[in-house]
């Protein structure tokens, strides 16, 4: 397979394929840029979790081939899955286990584990990590910085995390940015990550490429940069409304006037019209797309 | 060596201090007690003590490996991100195992010794007798432990370890029961040896599976 990247693929996959009662994964080519963070964005039910389980390893029924880093090797590969780190929702762990247990098995687990580096980051991420305390006894959030604590924990060159954002408070969210930043800082081109999440505007300043599923596929994907020039935030009188509507991905009308994002390859179409142009959000332009390809039925 | 790390490594502190600790020396100390101050108490304990080491055996695992074999439990997918987590994971299990039958062992032999040590009267008969009878005592509660966990295992709650701890009791009692009244005790241990032998491949192989099935549409 090409590459699409200029700076390599820290994954790259073909002929994805993955059935349940009603819903079907199906990506004929997906790549992850290396170096850096890769957002998942889609609607419940998009296929986000299935993708992440299949690049993880932790579903192994379905077809297709996923080859990971430069040497595009499988995940069964040696040393493949020490270099990946993941945290994922539901029952990532035992609910009995208890902190000190998750890092005593993180020790055999993983060669390239700190055990040090784990405890330090538990404290600054304030886990309650009491000896006798039940993982089950912790918050969602708390859960959640616990996992970020153990794959930050190791030497990886390769995160990939489940809706990371969306149990954290918005303070710890904004320490999740950070704490990516730094790890893909620290990589020095080396090192990637990619999540999926729905809090698109809290993650937009960690996030480099983008890619976003409806129903089992991929819609769209790029650079955030390049996503800002190929769609146009469209703002206009609310008599054009109606005219510019046939252009526009998703538009909100108001008396006011209306709002919408457009391809910037139609805007010549709303010439004529007394429009003001912005570059959207990541936010923006995600809901743009989804509202575009999604099966709820959206009053507009 | 190995085989120990990655099964402590799923021990809590607490479990730990009570299984492996606390639980032995309460069982060998307080059977002690009660045959030095009086016999026939202590002979009818020694056939109770592999039933009260069963029911602690199978109440404690809701801390160790409850609900390992449940619907959630077929994630855990910490273990899954590690190509050594299955087998940490099946050793784990097996060592668990070795470690229940090393703990009434233990224990048993410690009161069987007590018995001579203090002159209290058991079962009659030779000390070969003697030593079948207190053999089949041990495997059948190791089999019935591991049968009880085998079912406990699917839920992750402490009532459903008590409630197979009750069935427990009431096999134990029946296995304890058969080894008396039938005169026959090596035959016996040689039944629940290959009962428990049998059980032993169950409870690791069904786990294994369960928690493997998480990789398919299981």
């Amino acid at each position: 397979m090409r590459d699409l990247f200029e700076t390599g693929s820290v994954i790259r996959a073909a002929n994805l394929k993955k059935k349940y009662k009603g819903f079907a994964l199906s990506i004929p080519d997906l790549q992850i840029p290396k170096g850096f963070a890769t957002a998942l964005i889609g609607e419940n039910g998009a296929g986000k979790t299935t993708l992440l389980n299949i690049l993880t390893g932790i579903r192994l029924d379905f077809k297709g081939e996923v080859a990971y880093f430069d040497k595009q090797e499988k995940l069964s590969a040696k040393g493949v899955q020490e270099k990946i780190g993941y945290t994922g929702p539901g029952s990532y762990f035992l609910p009995q286990w208890t902190a000190r247990q998750v890092a005593d098995m993180s020790r055999l687990l993983f060669e390239n584990f700190h055990e040090d580096r784990f405890w330090k980051i538990c404290d600054e991420l304030n886990i309650p990590v009491e000896a006798t305390k039940n993982i089950k006894k912790l918050s969602d959030g708390n859960r959640m910085k616990l996992m970020l604590a153990l794959v930050l924990a190791r030497d990886t060159e390769f995160l990939i995390l489940d809706e990371p954002a969306s149990p954290l408070d918005p303070l710890m969210r904004d320490k999740l940015c950070d704490m990516l930043r730094d790890y893909l800082e620290d990589g020095d081109g080396g090192k990637s990550v990619f999540f999926s999440t729905h809090n698109i505007s809290d993650m937009e300043n960690v996030t480099d490429y983008c890619i976003i599923m409806e129903h089992g596929s991929i819609v769209e994907a790029g650079f955030v940069d390049e996503l800002k020039e190929k769609y146009i935030l469209v703002k206009g009188e609310a008599a054009d409304a109606d005219t510019a509507g046939q252009y526009l991905f998703s538009i909100s009308k108001g008396s006011y006037g209306f709002e919408g994002i457009c391809l910037a390859e139609n805007l010549d179409k709303l010439a004529g019209m007394d429009i003001v142009r912005e570059t959207p959000t990541l936010y923006q332009i995600s809901v743009a797309v989804m509202k575009a390809n999604t099966k709820l039925k959206l009053a507009y | 060596m190995k085989l120990i790390k990655e099964y402590l490594a799923f021990t809590s502190f607490v479990y730990r201090s009570v299984m492996f600790g606390i639980m032995p020396l309460v069982c060998i100390a307080g059977y002690i007690c009660v045959g030095v101050f009086n016999h026939n108490y202590a002979g009818v304990l020694f056939s109770a003590m592999p039933v009260m080491v069963l029911v602690a055996e199978i109440v404690a695992d809701t801390w160790l490996f409850g609900g390992i074999q449940g619907k959630d439990a077929a994630k855990i997918d910490y273990l899954k991100t590690s190509p050594k987590g299955m087998g940490m994971l099946r050793n784990a299990l097996a060592m668990d195992l070795v470690r229940r039958f090393l703990f009434l062992l233990l224990v048993m032999t410690v009161c069987a010794l007590a018995n001579i040590a203090l002159g209290v009267e058991m079962y009659g008969g030779d000390w070969v007798r003697r030593l079948a009878i207190t053999l089949s005592l041990i495997l059948s509660s190791y089999m019935v432990s591991v049968l009880c966990i085998l079912f406990a295992r699917f839920g992750s709650m402490l009532w459903q370890n008590m409630l197979a701890a009750y069935l427990g009791i009431f096999l134990e009692s029946v296995c304890i029961g058969a080894v008396i009244a039938f005169d026959h005790p090596f035959a016996w241990a040689f039944l629940y040896a290959v009962l428990a032998a049998g059980a032993s491949v169950l409870a690791v192989k069904i786990a294994m599976k369960k928690v493997r099935g998480g990789y398919y549409d299981k």
